[in-house]
């Protein structure tokens, strides 16, 4: 099963600040060769990046299959973003996209990001919702 | 380029099983593109992990809240 590496996870292995334990935390999920990239997740960690953070992302990003774009991705979002609403949850239109996304691959999301939740407990999402690991606990 | 390989039957059955792709040609390619992106993927990330490469990503967190803030102003809208 494709495993789709969330933003959260790139966020934190690739940030200067991150604690080294964080990052051998995250790395065998990036490492797994089911892992897989999106459009939209490359779209969401690409923007914030400069000149020379873009180059070394890319060149990461560049060694992950990526999961296609669906053509009915927009209307397929729509319908999940109502479905949640509907439930008296209103979620990010990236995390939506992104969920629509994963659903039809029938991929797996990995992520730090809590907000995907509601939307998992609203849909077929198969989300497995990672913990930071406590490095200050002894 | 071209090349001769001597491989066992039994291990091109396996190759063709495991990509999914009939042909032996483009099933032993499939393979070995996979586990050259694969080794390389493993570089790549050695760098991030040792901190010979990084990244600031000024901005993200704040490009999340936003666009969930917006969608949660975007729905209160539509309620009134």
């Amino acid at each position: 099963m494709a495993r789709l590496i969330g933003s959260s996870l790139w966020v934190d292995f690739t940030r200067k600040k991150s604690p080294v334990a964080l990052k051998v935390f995250i790395q065998p999920w990036i490492l797994d060769p089911e892992a897989c990239l999106c459009e939209l997740i490359a779209f969401e960690v690409l923007r914030h990046t400069t000149p020379q953070e873009r180059t070394q992302i890319e060149a990461q990003f560049a060694t992950l299959p990526v999961l296609t774009t669906p053509a009915k991705l927009w209307r397929d979002a729509t319908r999940l973003g109502q479905i949640c609403r509907d439930k008296g949850h209103t979620a990010g239109s990236l995390d939506l996209l992104i969920a629509t996304l994963t659903i039809h691959h029938g991929a797996e999301l990995i992520t730090f990001d809590a907000d995907y939740e509601p939307i998992a407990l609203h849909s077929d999402l198969n989300l497995r919702l990672l913990t930071r690991p406590d490095f200050n606990s002894s | 380029m071209k090349i001769t390989l001597d491989l066992p039957a039994s291990d091109l059955e396996r190759i063709c099983e495991m990509t999914g792709i009939r042909k032996k040609s483009p099933a032993i390619r499939k393979v070995l593109e996979d586990v050259l992106r694969l080794r390389q993927r493993a570089e790549i990330s050695e760098k991030f992990l040792r901190g010979e490469w990084s990244a600031e990503l000024e901005g993200f967190e704040a490009a999340k809240v936003q666009d969930r803030g917006t969608s949660q102003s975007l729905a209160e809208l539509w309620r009134d």
